[in-house]
């Protein structure tokens, strides 16, 4: 994982990429919403 | 001096904890789950995309969920009667099995990677990320998630190294031919 981690950096310095955008959200099934619902009420990010 | 990790402490620290309940899987002889999803784009992006929502794959789900409890996981209270996911009240995080084996079984086993979390010396199971550009690749061509063919690109970039063979197959069998590697380096 450490040198996935630091390659990939590296190649993201390398091309000045920007960050991946968040996925849209338009596609989850109630059971996901019910889970991330979850998270947020626990206080976490998803 | 140490460097610091490209990926988020927290990701670090959830991984650490599949690791575990990957191992204790494996000293029960059953083989270890499989990290997919937007957890394996976070992972293969190092946290550029991010999520705390871990989907896994797993033939052995109830012994796996047996270990995810003593691990700390619980079903969400409340409303929620639908979860099929377990959270953990620390990390702040969700773990769900979404099917027994990766993509409909379309995945290569070959290609499934042990990975070692940076801070742990056992072991958990990834996609590889050509197969995640598959996966990203057959939801764009759905028509379902037009956004991912953004997250294939940037994959594609970030990874320099990538078995471009397997990977225009894959992407073909995902979206059933509408689609190869053409796609996402024109």
């Amino acid at each position: 994982m450490a040198d996935v981690g630091a390659r990939v950096a590296a190649r993201k310095a390398e091309l000045g990429l920007p960050e991946l955008p968040r996925n849209a959200g338009t596609n989850r099934t109630p059971s996901k919403r019910a889970l991330l619902k979850a998270i947020e009420d626990l206080g976490g990010e998803w | 001096m140490t460097t610091p990790s490209p990926y988020r402490p927290e990701f670090e620290a959830a991984l650490r904890l599949l690791a575990k309940v990957s191992e204790a899987m494996h000293q029960r002889g059953f083989q270890r789950p499989i990290l997919v999803g937007g957890a394996a784009a976070e992972f293969w992006s190092v946290s550029a995309l991010t999520t705390g929502d871990f989907d896994i794959c797993t033939i052995r789900q109830s012994e796996l969920e047996e270990e995810m409890q003593r691990c700390g996981f619980v079903r969400p209270s409340g409303p929620g009667a639908l979860v099929k996911g377990w959270v953990h009240p620390d990390l702040k995080l969700a773990f769900e099995v979404v099917a027994e084996v990766p993509m409909d079984g379309n995945v290569d086993p070959a290609h499934i990677l042990l990975i070692e979390p940076i801070g742990e010396t056992t072991l958990f199971r990834v996609i590889c990320v050509e197969d995640l550009i598959a996966d990203r690749m057959g939801q764009y061509a759905s028509g379902s998630a037009p956004d991912r063919i953004d997250q294939a690109r940037l994959l594609l970039a970030l990874h320099a190294d990538l078995d471009l063979a397997y990977l225009d197959r894959r992407i073909r069998e995902e979206t059933l031919g509408d689609h190869g590697i053409e796609s996402i380096t024109d």
